[in-house]
C-alpha cells in the first residue's frame, strides 16, 4: 500500500534524525531511546487509528506531538551524566601533568637524577602515549640533558687524559712558550663532534614536540 | 518586561516540575510509558514535546526514583512498566510540601497583591 509505505518512511526518517542528533550519546543509551520512541509511535499511531485518524495524517499527528527529534536528543544529552557523553577532545589538550613529564625527562636529570626517574615514571604511567613513544622518550633521553653533560664530561676527561703535553725548557729563558701536545688514541674530526652535539641537543626537543603533539585520546581507540 | 520573559519562566517551571508530575502519576500505580506520557499530555500546558519524557524517565530510573519491569500485553510485544521506588516516593512527598508552600506564597502576592493596587493610583485611600 502506498500510504503504508509513506507512513513507514515518515517514521524511519524521524528515528534516523533522532539517532543522528543523539550521536554523542553512549550507543546502548541511544538505541534504547530510539526503541522507546519507536514503541511510542506504534502505540500512539494505533490510538490515532482508533480515533479515526488513519494513514499518514495520523502518523504526522503523533510525530508532531513527540516534538522535533533534536529536542529529544538534546534532553537526553542533558540528562546523561557528563562522563558518559562522548565529546570530541580539543586538539591540543595538553595538561600540566604531560608538560611536567616532558620537562622532567629533559631537565630532571639535573636534579640529582631523581627528576628524570620521576619523569620516566610519569611517562610510563600515562595513558596518553603508546609504548613505542614511551620507549623512544626513555632511550633518547637517558637522564635528559644531564646525560649530555655526563657524556660531554666523560669525553673531555678522555681527551685530557689521552693528550700528553710537554713544555719545552725554553720557558725559563723567557722565550715564547712552545707547548707540544701529542694526542694518543683516536680523534674525531670537528664536524663529526658538532653533528653529535646537534643530534644530542636537538633529538630531545624533537621527541618533546612529538610527545606534546600526540592527541590526548590514545590513537588506538 | 517583555512577554517573552513570562514564557521563559514558565518553560523553566515546566522543566523543573515535570519530573515530580511523572512521580505523581506513578504514585497512583505502575504505568507503561505511552500511557504515562498520554496522561501527562492531557494536562494543559505541561508537556510541549512528548518525546522529551523518555530521557527524563531514563534519568529517573538511574537515580533510583523509578524501576521498570517488562510485562506481557494483550496487544503486541511486552511493555516496559514504570513503578515508583521508596526513594521516588520520598522525593515526591518532599517536593509536594515545598511546592505547596511556594505556590501559596506566590499566590498570596500575586492574587492578594492585586487588591490594594486598585486604590494605589490615587494614593488617597482613607483606611
Amino acid at each position: 500500500m502506498d500510504s503504508d509505505a509513506a507512513q513507514k518512511e515518515l517514521v524511519s526518517d524521524y528515528l534516523e534524525r533522532l539517532r543522528a542528533a543523539g550521536s554523542s550519546l553512549p550507543s546502548t543509551r541511544r538505541e534504547e531511546l530510539v526503541a522507546e520512541v519507536r514503541e511510542h509511535i506504534e502505540d500512539a499511531t494505533r490510538a490515532e487509528r482508533e480515533a479515526g485518524n488513519t494513514g499518514a495524517a495520523g502518523v504526522r499527528n503523533v510525530l508532531e506531538r513527540l516534538g522535533p527529534p533534536e529536542d529529544i536528543a538534546r534532553e537526553a544529552l542533558e540528562q546523561e551524566p557528563a562522563a558518559n557523553v562522548h565529546q570530541p577532545p580539543p586538539p591540543q589538550n595538553t595538561n600540566l601533568r604531560d608538560i611536567s613529564t616532558v620537562l622532567l625527562l629533559m631537565f630532571g636529570g639535573l636534579l640529582l637524577g631523581i627528576g628524570w626517574v620521576v619523569g620516566v615514571a610519569l611517562l610510563w604511567s600515562s595513558p596518553r602515549w603508546q609504548t613505542r613513544d614511551k620507549w623512544l622518550a626513555t632511550l633518547v633521553w637517558p637522564f635528559g640533558y644531564a646525560g649530555v653533560f655526563i657524556l660531554g664530561g666523560a669525553m673531555a676527561f678522555v681527551s685530557t687524559s689521552a693528550s700528553v703535553c710537554s713544555s719545552s725548557p725554553a720557558v725559563r729563558a723567557g722565550a715564547p712558550v712552545h707547548e707540544t701536545c701529542t694526542e694518543s688514541g683516536f680523534s674525531l674530526p670537528g664536524w663529526f663532534g658538532f653533528l653529535i652535539f646537534l643530534v644530542i641537543v636537538i633529538a630531545p626537543v624533537l621527541v618533546a614536540v612529538r610527545l606534546l603533539r600526540t592527541p590526548t585520546t590514545p590513537a588506538g581507540n | 518586561m517583555e512577554p517573552g520573559d513570562a514564557r521563559n519562566v514558565l518553560t523553566q517551571l515546566r522543566r523543573g516540575t515535570i519530573e515530580y508530575c511523572v512521580l505523581a502519576v506513578l504514585a497512583e500505580g505502575e504505568e507503561y510509558a505511552f500511557e504515562l506520557v498520554r496522561r501527562l499530555s492531557a494536562v494543559d500546558g505541561l508537556v510541549t514535546s512528548e518525546g522529551t519524557i523518555y530521557p527524563l524517565l531514563s534519568r529517573l530510573r538511574r537515580d533510583d526514583m523509578v524501576t521498570t519491569t517488562w510485562q506481557e500485553s494483550d496487544a503486541g510485544p511486552p511493555r516496559k512498566y514504570y513503578r515508583l521506588t521508596p526513594t521516588g516516593r520520598r522525593a515526591l512527598s518532599g517536593f509536594t510540601e515545598e511546592w505547596t508552600r511556594f505556590r501559596d506564597a506566590v499566590d498570596e502576592l500575586l492574587v492578594g497583591g492585586r487588591e490594594p493596587s486598585k486604590g494605589a493610583q490615587g494614593g488617597d485611600r482613607g483606611q
